[in-house]
C-alpha cells in the first residue's frame, strides 16, 4: 500500500526539526541518523585510503605524510565525536526498542509520565558518557597533539 | 474576571490557492479553550473559518491541530495556559489538508484499516466466555484508550520524510490486538507489520508519546512490538494467553435473575 | 517478514560493530592516553605500527569482520533513510540494489586490501 501515491503529502526534512520544540529525544534522533549518514561516507573514503598500504611503506609514508595537518586532524576528531555519539546512543537505543527501560504497560492518570520519563535516565547517563567521550579525545587530540 | 485579548494566528487553506496566515483577535477569559476561540471566531468574525470537532470534551479525536507548533487537541488546550498574547494554529502536519484547520485523515485509516484493528479469534470453545485477568488486561488498556485523533501522527519526524510509514497511530493499535489475550491474529498481522514502512523505521523520537492528549504512549507500544516481532522471529513470543480457565465461582443468591428474552430464540 | 529480519540483525551487527570499534577508535584516537599507560607502544599509524596489527591473524580477522559489519549497518542504514524521501516502489527497489552493490562492492575492496597485507607481510 503505497498511500504517498494517493494522498498524503509529507512535511519534508525540516519536520526533523520541528522548530525548535521537539523534546530530547526527537533530537537525538534527528543526530543519530546524521551522525550515522556521516560514518559511512568516512568509512567509504577510509577503505579507499587506508588501501594504499599494499602499494608498500613508501606510498603509505607518503600518503601520511599528506595527511598530517591539523585540518584533516580535526575532521578526523570530527568521525571520532560522530562515533562516540552513534555507539552510546545506539546502544540506548537497541536497549530501549527491545522494550527496556521504559517501563510496563500503565493505565495512563492525568498528568501522563509515560516512557519517556522512565527512560530519561538512560538518556542522561548516554550523553553524560558520550560527553566524556569526546573530551577524552578531544584532550588527545590538542593537549596531547595525536 | 475582565477578559484578556488574545491574537488568534491561522493558517488558513483554499484549495487551489497559496496558504496565508490571518490573524483574529479574541476575548479570552480563563477556562476558555483554543475550540471555545474558535467559535468565537466563527460566530463574531469570520463564518468562513473551517474546522473539525464534535464532542469538545477530548473524546471524539476531531479537533487535532497544530497549536503553537505543537500537535493536540483544541478541545483539550486552553488558550491562557499557552499564551496569553498569541497563539497560531495550523493544520495538522503530515496529511493532506482539506481547508483551514481540516486535515484529510484518510491516509491515516487507510494505514489502520491495513494491520487489521479487530480481535481475529483463534480456537476457542463453543460458546464459553472468553475471560481476561486483571494483568492480561494491563497488558493492552493503556494502547486502547487511543481516539484517532492523529496528533502522534503529525508529531511523528519518521512520517514527515516517508508519508508511507505506517505511524504511531495504526502501530499502535497493531500492539493493542496483538496483546489482546482473546486475540489470535498476530501471524496475520506480522506480514504488513514486518514489511518496509514499519517499525525499522522508529527510533525513539518519543514525539508521539509526547503529544499524545489520551496518554497513550504510542513509542512504548511500538517498542513492545519491536520486542514482540523479535521474539517470534527466534521463536520466542508467547501468546498473551491463555484465557485464564477456573471455576466462575459460586454465584450470591442475592443477585436477581435477568429477565427472560423477549425475543424467543427459534 | 524479511524486512523485519533484516532490521534485527542490523541492531545485532550494531551491537557487535560496538565491540569491534570501540578497540579500533581507541588505537586510532586516544593513542595519546594509551602511549601514556602502555610501555611498548608503537604509533598507529606509522609502518611498524601497520605491520604489527596488519600482521596479526586475530587483529586481520577483526578487520574484515568489522568491514562487514560497518558496511551492512551503514548502507542498511542509508538505504532505510533514502527510501522515506524517494517515493515510489520501482525507484526504492533500485536505491536498494544500489546500496547492495555499493557495499558487497567496498567489502571485496577491504578484504582484498586486509588479506592481501596479511599474506604480503606475514
Ligand atoms: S495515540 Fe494518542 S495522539 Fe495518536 S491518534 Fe491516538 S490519541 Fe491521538
Ligand atoms: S472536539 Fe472531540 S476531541 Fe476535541
Amino acid at each position: 500500500m503505497a498511500v504517498s501515491e494517493k494522498t498524503m503529502r509529507p512535511s519534508g526534512i525540516l519536520r526533523w526539526l520541528g522548530g525548535g520544540r521537539r523534546g530530547l529525544e526527537g533530537y537525538l534522533y534527528v543526530i543519530h541518523r546524521i551522525s550515522g549518514l556521516a560514518l559511512l561516507m568516512f568509512l567509504m573514503m577510509h577503505v579507499f585510503f587506508t588501501g594504499v598500504r599494499l602499494l608498500g611503506e613508501e606510498a603509505w609514508s607518503g600518503l601520511m605524510e599528506m595527511a598530517n595537518n591539523p585540518v584533516l586532524h580535526f575532521l578526523e576528531y570530527l568521525v571520532y565525536v560522530a562515533f562516540a555519539f552513534h555507539a552510546v546512543n545506539g546502544l540506548r537505543l537497541i536497549i530501549i526498542e527491545l522494550a527496556f527501560g521504559i517501563g510496563p504497560p500503565d493505565e495512563p492518570v492525568y498528568p501522563y509520565k509515560g516512557s519517556i520519563h522512565k527512560q530519561r535516565p538512560l538518556m542522561l547517563i548516554a550523553m553524560v558518557i558520550v560527553g566524556i567521550l569526546i573530551f577524552a579525545g578531544g584532550f588527545d587530540l590538542v593537549a596531547m597533539g595525536h | 474576571m475582565t477578559d484578556q485579548t488574545v491574537t488568534f494566528r491561522v493558517r488558513r487553506h483554499q484549495p487551489g490557492q497559496e496558504d496565508a496566515w490571518q490573524e483574529y483577535p479574541v476575548a479570552v477569559h480563563p477556562g476558555m479553550t483554543v475550540l471555545d476561540g474558535l467559535q468565537q471566531i466563527k460566530e463574531q468574525q469570520d463564518s468562513s473559518l473551517a474546522w473539525r470537532h464534535s464532542c469538545r470534551m477530548g473524546i471524539c479525536g476531531s479537533c487535532g491541530m497544530v497549536i503553537n507548533g505543537q500537535p493536540g487537541l483544541a478541545c483539550n488546550t486552553q488558550v491562557l495556559d499557552i499564551s496569553d498574547r498569541r497563539i497560531s494554529l495550523e493544520p495538522l502536519s503530515n496529511f493532506p489538508v482539506a481547508r483551514d484547520l481540516v486535515p484529510d485523515l484518510e491516509p491515516m485509516f487507510d494505514k489502520h484499516r491495513s494491520i487489521k484493528p479487530f480481535l481475529i479469534a483463534g480456537q476457542q470453545d463453543g460458546d464459553e466466555p472468553l475471560r481476561q485477568s486483571p494483568r492480561q488486561l494491563t497488558d493492552y488498556l493503556q494502547f486502547s484508550y487511543c481516539i484517532k485523533c492523529g496528533a502522534c501522527m503529525a508529531a511523528c519526524p519518521t512520517l514527515a520524510s516517508d508519508a508511507d510509514f505506517l505511524g504511531p497511530m495504526p502501530l499502535t493499535a497493531a500492539h493493542r490486538y496483538n496483546r489482546d489475550s482473546r486475540d489470535d491474529g498476530f501471524d496475520q498481522r506480522k506480514q504488513s507489520l514486518g514489511d518496509h514502512h514499519s517499525i525499522s523505521h522508529c527510533h525513539y523520537a518519543a514525539e508521539c508519546s509526547k503529544v499524545c492528549p489520551k496518554g497513550v504512549d504510542p513509542a512504548k507500544a511500538i517498542q513492545y512490538l519491536k520486542r514482540d516481532l523479535v521474539l517470534d522471529l527466534v521463536g520466542l513470543r508467547r501468546r498473551p494467553g491463555p484465557v485464564p480457565q477456573g471455576s466462575p465461582g459460586t454465584p450470591r443468591d442475592d443477585i436477581p435473575k435477568a429477565p427472560e428474552f423477549t425475543v424467543k430464540k427459534p | 517478514m524479511r524486512e523485519t529480519k533484516y532490521w534485527a540483525l542490523n541492531l545485532l551487527a550494531g551491537l557487535l560493530i560496538l565491540v569491534l570499534l570501540a578497540q579500533h577508535m581507541a588505537v586510532m584516537q586516544l593513542d595519546g592516553w594509551l602511549e601514556k599507560w602502555l610501555a611498548d607502544w608503537i604509533p598507529p599509524l606509522s609502518w611498524p605500527g601497520l605491520v604489527e596489527r596488519g600482521t596479526n591473524l586475530i587483529q586481520m580477522v577483526s578487520y574484515v569482520l568489522l568491514l562487514g559489519l560497518g558496511l551492512f549497518h551503514g548502507f542498511y542504514g542509508l538505504n532505510k533513510i533514502l527510501a522515506e524521501f524517494i517515493q515510489g516502489d520501482q525507484k526504492r527497489r533500485i536505491i536498494r540494489l544500489g546500496c547492495t552493490v555499493m557495499g558487497i562492492l567496498l567489502f571485496v575492496v577491504g578484504t582484498t586490501v586486509t588479506v592481501g597485507f596479511y599474506l604480503v607481510n606475514g
